[in-house]
């Protein structure tokens, strides 16, 4: 999994390429983690993301707490596939999920 | 009369006879796919086919020539058969179209100008004429396998023979190389074919000999071999593919190679990549996230296997494990069951000494 | 990446040559400072005068008087402390201090045991020493009363002259003084003594000695005292006089103010002075003590070079046999060395020394010869025919002995005129077979290359033998320790020149002595004596060759002195004067190094300028003769003068004529000048040639002017005489101005044809006059102002220029790439072939092979091509260079079939099954794809190995090839230089290299497939 960061003056966008699954999960928590002080919102890009597991599903979402307080997390790009995965968790309420153009 | 005739061939080495006693005939408009498990000699059988290994004993006879009799000019009636290797061996110093025209020029005394023509043509039909001029190191596996094909072609032989062609390709470029057979086949072009594409076997051939036991241990039409084999091994082999098993025997789990095994099961039997990414999950959270932590090493091992079923287009993953009875569907974490249960068509957990969790996909 | 890799092979070019140029720049920079540096001491910088030593660190004798006296005369210097003159002179020669102050005996005696403490002439004070006594004590006053007295008696009697004599005398058996049988009737006193001062009062041989014991022991027996003596340092002596143990004290004692505070002096019983020491290196010229003389014994235990492969080795074991050894290959290395400080001496032949000393005068010798040595030629043994030349030989050396052919070559190889130094060996006839000899070309004046040729003592002897009895004549050129193999292997008859050594005679028959020398030991010229001036015995014996490739040489502007300069010189450098006196003043001055003149004209400078002096070298002779003008038919003017000439030449007129004016009675000197006669003849001569033409108390005078006036009066005509310019001569005369020309006008063809010569009325010889000193410190001051270029430019003018000696460079290269291009072809094709032998696949081929590989591989180049060349075809007349190329052939084929074979092996094999399946036949599989594919892997590793060979040819001097390191070796034997033969010797080197690697890049460029794929698309 690779993830691509750029940080526009406090808007942190955050590119996921891959598998996001148990082994990979961590890094992406890591990634966030190190750019949680100095940004204001946060935006997920999954176009390229073809699988989510439930340790993914974690991290967004725990990222998505601490974004509350801030200027929240956005979560772009989903693929229909992953938009299952969110709609039959029930994860697309709670979070600001938008699909694939 | 046919073309190949194979009479009590036997391979041995040092160490193993993987050709123990092989009799067949091969005739024109054969196309014939060579399975089985890998050890069993299949690419030993196509290369005595034209001598690149010399068979201890036995005779092969091609278009009425017995090429084993020293006698024999063995150049001569290689010419008449093409062979396509897993590893491409396309000639590195010479242009991919001069790789094509090169044997035609040489040994079939075809002028310059022809074999140019021909082999572009050629090369459209596979569809890489615009890299005529290009060198092999400057093209993907796939595009060098479609010029082998091209290249084996331009001989204008009478069988080509395929050693394991896709074995060596990125699944995405699998495709590409079996488009061009297919249609050879459909040209009536007379092919043996040792594969492990199983539906393409399937699809492909006229008749398919599963080999075993140092020989072909049983052979008939498509249908014969995939839906009702008949002999024990031939079952089992069968069985084999159409169902994947996999046993976790440590708490570190390889976990990306299972993951990939699932996916190149997946592939294998065509499945949607819904369904994959379905079994993917259900090995995730379930035996990964859930059943290996809770029964730890009591519960080793954790035996998986899924079925793919073409009738109904349905898969099936089975958990067993042992240890004490944990039900990951209702003791296990929330979020990880409900992604199941909701994915899933059904999911069941049963225990009977053994724990067992069975979750159907639709 | 194909465009970058010439711009990046230009860039290396580029950087190598200045990384060349900087070291270059930094070696030559170190020789200019070092010259510099000795320069400073070795005239301009020395000390002469104590106040020099002021600043510089002193040392001081703890407690001794010298210590005030130091600090006063010394206030601007440094001060260390030390309790002997032992440790003081120690410490000087240790650099530690500059300067001590000493009692003149004391230094004296140092200085003759140590040579390297000198001191300055002048005394600083003078000083004298004194007894010195308890002060304010009955028994010790009265002891000084009478030493005082016994004093007075000495010296009054001679006796103490006799004493001092004695004690600073060389007689050592003498310097005892007898301590015992003391009557002691009137007591015992105690006396405090020095024991290191020698030589008043010391220990020798564990006893008290010296001029202060031997006087107090006069003293206690005149006076019946029993001495009881005790030792200590200075302040201690002196101290201890006011203590009760101690009565007087006997040493070398000054009298200072302070000291009289408290002991009573005796009178002096020395009159001294005290001295400043210093290094005797330090002082100038007139200062410096009497050196002794070096002696061999002198370098044992230093470090001593060996020349490999002579009989100089045992000798050295011999006579050095504390010492270090290096080991070299040849005269000039050994030169090198000397003179880097890697050695201190090497031995050599006497000969050979002589000619490396004269080219290169910081190489000299101890004259002393070690041994005297026969040089013979060696012959094989047990072999009838080699019995029977050597016979012949011994006969043509019998004779050449006999009727001074011997003397004559003596004269000209151990001569100083470089232009005899010649072998002419195009005239020689095999008519009774062609013999080979080998010879060692690095060794003058034995034999040597000049000019391209070969040359030499020997070289002469041998061709002068050849022609006698008819025989051709090829040379081999080997190191010093390949003669005797190369002897014994067949491919020659006989060596040049050998010591003659037992152990040699047991494996070789030598003929009888050719030349005689002995070992002599080569040292650096400025370890002898009076080694910073050369004495003039030592310029008058330098060679004209000297002045005219390093200085400016003077000569007459038309004269023929210019043309035979240049002839001999084509690149001397000539500055033209109108006349001889013009040339002297400007050899004085510095302006020119060397002039040529004629030898009565060489002795009058002399006389008149003392810093000029003449070599040894005759330049030429000149025969004289008087012009006329030209007539056509019958000259009668001309047969006229032969006529007298024959006459007073066969009376004894002639002989007094030249004894008169070649003599020293002024008074004789006049000539009477008839002015009439039947017919006058106008009489033009250049006045400045004494003493054939001059002007002597206002009229004509000299040799000449007596001649031609004698002449006129044996006529009957009468003379007019005209004074003009040497070069107007000539012309004065052929123009039709004058009957006759005279002024020492050498007799040449050329000028025949303007004028009629007489019959040569005086032979004399040409000599070249200059400075009686070394012309390299005008020199070098020259070389430090323009500096590197300057010094570079002459560098290669000597290593290239003279000589020609870029021809042999050119040769040189050429033999090294024909070597190479072959071996790189042959081997190529054996290597493939050793390839195609393996691919057969059977055992026997491929074990075969890898033996062949392996024995090869594991054998080094020298060794190999020693074996071919003197043992494989050892006796066969194949040449040299064709074994050089079989041995590299082998060598690099066995190399290069492993590169291929590795190549080959890291092809996939299914390139093979491909083509197999295809239809191709093995042979085709490999010709058409394998091979192609496993060239384009090998080929930069192949590039390497050419590379490698190209390097490894160097070898080849082993085996008398003349390739390019050889010939840079025979320049470097001549010109003495290390730097300049080998940094060019690499540089061609790597330019060769390039230029290969840029063939076979292009090579293998154009064997691309690649290319052909460009071509086509061109094409389509």
């Amino acid at each position: 999994m690779d993830i691509r960061k750029t940080n526009n003056g406090g808007k942190l966008a955050v590119a996921v390429i891959g598998r996001v699954d148990t082994s990979t999960a961590p890094q992406l928590e890591e990634q966030l983690k190190a750019d949680y002080d100095s940004c204001g919102s946060v935006t997920i890009d999954l176009s390229e993301v073809s699988y989510i597991s439930s340790a993914g599903l974690r991290v967004l979402l725990s990222a998505h707490k601490v974004m509350m307080k801030k200027g929240g997390l956005s979560i772009i790009g989903a693929k229909p596939e992953l938009m299952e995965i969110f709609e039959v968790t029930g994860f697309s309420d709670i979070l600001d999920i938008s699909g694939a153009e | 009369m046919s073309m190949i005739k194979i009479e009590h061939l036997r391979k041995e080495y040092p160490n193993v006879t993987p050709l123990q006693d092989v009799c067949a005939e091969v005739n024109k408009g054969d196309v014939i796919s060579i399975i089985g498990p890998s050890g069993t000699g299949k690419s030993t059988l196509l290369r005595c086919l034209n001598q690149l290994e010399t068979p201890t004993s036995g005779t092969v006879t091609v278009d009425g020539e017995v090429i084993t009799d020293p006698k024999c000019d063995i150049s001569k009636v290689r010419r008449k058969m093409g062979m396509v290797f897993q590893s491409f061996n396309l000639f590195a110093n010479l242009s991919i179209i001069d790789n094509v025209t090169a044997a035609p020029v040489t040994l079939l005394k075809v002028p310059k100008e022809q074999a140019y023509r021909e082999g572009m043509e050629l090369l459209r039909r596979v569809g890489l004429a615009e890299k005529a001029d290009n060198f092999p190191d400057e093209l993907s596996g796939g595009q060098k396998q479609r010029v082998a094909i091209a290249r084996a072609i331009a001989m204008k032989p009478e069988i080509l023979l395929f050693d394991e062609p896709t074995s060596a390709l990125d699944p995405t470029m699998v495709g590409e190389v079996l488009s061009v057979i297919r249609s050879l086949a459909k040209e009536g072009m007379t092919m043996m074919i040792v594969t492990h594409e199983m539906k393409f076997a399937r699809d492909v051939s006229t008749r398919v000999f599963y080999m075993d036991e140092g020989g072909i241990y049983e052979e008939g039409s498509p249908s014969e071999i995939f839906e009702s084999p008949k002999k024990e091994k031939t079952r089992i082999f069968i069985k084999r593919l159409k169902q994947l098993q996999l046993k976790i025997t440590s708490a570190d789990v390889d976990f990306v190679s299972f993951v990939s095994q699932i996916e190149d099961f997946g592939r294998r039997n065509l499945l949607s990549p819904r369904a994959i990414r379905n079994m993917q999950l259900c090995f995730e959270e379930l035996a990964v996230q859930n059943i290996l932590p809770a029964v730890g090493d009591e519960g080793l091992p954790v035996d998986i296997t899924a079925e793919y079923s073409e009738q109904d287009g349905t898969a099936v993953m089975t958990i067993a494990y042992g240890g004490r009875k944990y039900d990951p569907l209702t003791e296990g974490d929330e979020l990880s069951a409900m992604m199941i249960k909701k994915l899933a068509n059904s999911a069941e957990f049963s225990f009977d000494k053994t724990n067992c969790v069975t979750v159907r996909f639709g | 990446m194909k465009k970058n890799t010439a711009k990046t092979d230009f860039i290396i070019i580029a950087v190598m040559i200045l990384i060349a140029a900087g070291i270059a720049f930094a070696v030559i920079r170190g020789r200019t400072e070092d010259k510099k540096a000795k320069d400073l001491s070795a005239g301009t910088g020395k000390y002469t005068t104590a106040e020099d030593y002021n600043g510089r660190t002193m040392g001081i004798l703890t407690g001794s008087s010298f210590e005030p006296f130091t600090l006063e005369h010394f206030p601007d210097s440094e001060y260390s402390y030390y309790n002997n003159f032992s440790d003081l002179g120690e410490a000087l020669t240790q650099k530690k201090i500059d300067g001590f102050l000493c009692d003149e005996p004391i230094i004296k005696l140092m200085s003759k045991d140590t040579p390297e403490v000198g001191y300055i002439k002048e005394p600083m004070a003078a000083d004298d020493y004194c007894f010195g006594f308890k002060k304010n004590n009955e028994k010790t006053d009265l002891l000084l009363e009478q030493f005082n007295e016994m004093l007075a008696e000495l010296w009054s009697d001679g006796t103490m002259d006799e004493i001092n004599e004695k004690w600073f005398g060389s007689d050592e058996s003498s310097q005892v003084v007898d301590l015992t049988g003391f009557s002691g009737e009137n007591g015992t006193i105690n006396v405090a003594t020095v024991s290191t001062s020698m030589p008043i009062s010391y220990l020798k041989d564990g006893e008290y000695a010296g001029i202060a014991i031997e006087l107090l022991e006069r003293f206690c027996r005149k006076y019946g005292y029993t001495p009881t003596i005790s030792d200590m340092d200075t302040q201690s002596a002196i101290t201890a006089m006011a203590s009760e143990k101690y009565d007087m004290c006997a040493i070398p004692l000054s009298v200072t103010e302070e000291r009289k505070e408290s002991i009573n002096f005796s009178d002096p019983f020395y009159h001294g002075g005290i001295m400043l020491a210093v290094r005797a290196d330090e002082l100038a010229e007139s200062e410096a003590p009497v050196s002794r003389t070096v002696k061999y014994t002198d370098y044992n235990g230093k470090t001593i070079g060996i020349l490999s492969g002579t009989n100089m080795e045992g000798a050295s074991f011999e006579y050095f046999p504390d010492s270090e050894y290096l080991y070299y290959d040849d005269y000039s290395a050994l030169n090198i060395a000397l003179m880097n400080g890697k050695i201190d001496a090497f031995l050599g032949d006497e000969p050979a020394l002589k000619s490396i000393h004269s080219a290169e005068p910081r190489v000299d010798y101890i004259k002393e010869r070690l041994t005297n040595n026969k040089y013979s030629f060696a012959f094989r043994k047990d072999d009838p025919d080699e019995a029977e030349l050597c016979r012949q030989f011994d006969e043509f050396l019998a004779k050449a002995n006999a009727d001074g052919t011997i003397a004559e070559i003596d004269s000209i190889w151990f001569g100083n005129d470089d232009s005899k130094k010649l072998v002419d060996m195009s005239d020689l006839e095999s008519t009774n077979g062609t013999i080979h000899v080998v010879t060692t070309s690095t060794d003058e004046p034995f034999s040597y290359i000049k000019d391209g040729k070969n040359v030499g003592y020997d070289i002469d002897v041998v061709v002068r033998f050849c022609r006698e009895y008819g025989y051709g004549l090829e040379l081999g050129d080997v190191d010093f320790p390949a003669r005797i193999p190369a002897l014994e292997s067949g491919k020659y008859e006989f060596t040049t020149s050998m010591n003659v050594t037992p152990e040699r005679e047991e494996e070789v028959m030598f003929s009888d002595p050719v030349s005689e020398g002995g070992i002599v030991v080569a040292v650096r010229a400025e370890d002898l004596e009076d080694a910073s001036s050369e004495s003039s015995d030592d310029i008058r014996s330098r060679p004209f060759s000297y002045y005219a490739e390093n200085g400016k040489v003077g000569a007459i502007t038309g004269g023929l002195y210019e043309v035979e300069i240049l002839k001999r010189f084509p690149d001397a450098d000539v500055l033209q004067y109108n006349a001889q006196p013009d040339l002297a003043i400007a050899l004085s001055e510095g302006k020119i190094d060397a002039f040529t003149c004629p030898v009565s004209s060489a002795e009058d400078f002399m006389k008149a300028d003392s810093t000029l002096t003449y070599l040894n070298e005759t330049f030429m002779d000149i025969p004289y003769g008087i012009a006329f003008q030209k007539a056509e038919g019958k000259n009668e003017l001309r047969d006229q003068m032969n006529e007298y000439l024959a006459k007073i030449k066969a009376d004894d007129t002639y002989d007094e004529m030249v004894d008169i004016w070649f003599g020293n009675d002024e008074s004789k000197k006049t000539v009477e000048i008839p002015t009439e006669g039947s017919r006058v003849l106008r009489y033009i001569t250049a006045s400045t040639m004494q003493p054939y033409s001059y002007i002597k108390d206002g009229t004509n005078a000299g040799l000449e002017v007596a001649i031609v006036a004698g002449f006129c009066e044996e006529y009957g005509y009468g003379l007019t005489i005209d004074n003009g310019e040497f070069g107007s001569l000539i012309a004065g005369v052929s123009g039709g101005t004058y009957d006759i020309a005279s002024g020492t006008i050498m007799i040449t063809e050329e000028r025949a044809q303007s004028v009629d010569f007489s019959d040569v009325y005086y032979t004399t010889k040409a000599v070249v006059m200059v400075r009686n000193e070394d012309i390299s410190s005008a020199e070098e001051d020259k070389e430090s102002e323009t500096g590197f270029f300057a010094e570079l430019k002459d560098s290669f003018n000597k290593n290239f220029i003279r000589e020609s000696r870029w021809k042999l460079i050119a040769e040189g290269i050429g033999t090294t790439c024909l070597i190479t291009a072959l071996s790189m072809i042959f081997g190529s094709v054996l290597a493939f072939l050793v390839c195609m032998f393996r691919r057969t696949g059977s055992r026997l081929a491929n074990g075969i092979s890898n033996i062949f590989v392996k024995l090869l591989q594991g054998t080094p180049m020298v060794v190999l091509l020693m074996i071919l060349y003197y043992v494989v075809f050892g006796r066969s007349g194949i040449s040299a260079v064709w074994v050089a190329v079989i041995g590299f052939t082998l060598n690099f084929g066995a190399y290069t079939s492993e590169i291929m074979r590795s190549g080959i092996d890291s092809i996939d094999g299914g390139q093979r099954e491909a083509a197999l399946a295809l239809g191709y036949s093995e042979n085709q599989a490999f010709f058409r794809f394998i091979f192609p594919q496993a060239a384009a892997r090998f080929l930069p590793v192949y590039r390497g190995e050419v590379i490698s060979l190209l390097k490894s040819t160097s070898i080849v001097g082993y085996i008398a090839i003349q390739d390019l390191t050889k010939m840079s070796d025979i320049i470097r034997s001549r010109t003495y230089e290390a730097f300049f033969p080998l940094i060019v010797t690499a540089v061609i080197y790597f330019l060769l290299a390039w230029v290969l690697s840029l063939i076979l890049k292009a090579v293998s460029r154009m064997t691309d497939p690649r290319r052909k794929k460009a071509h086509r698309k061109e094409a389509a």
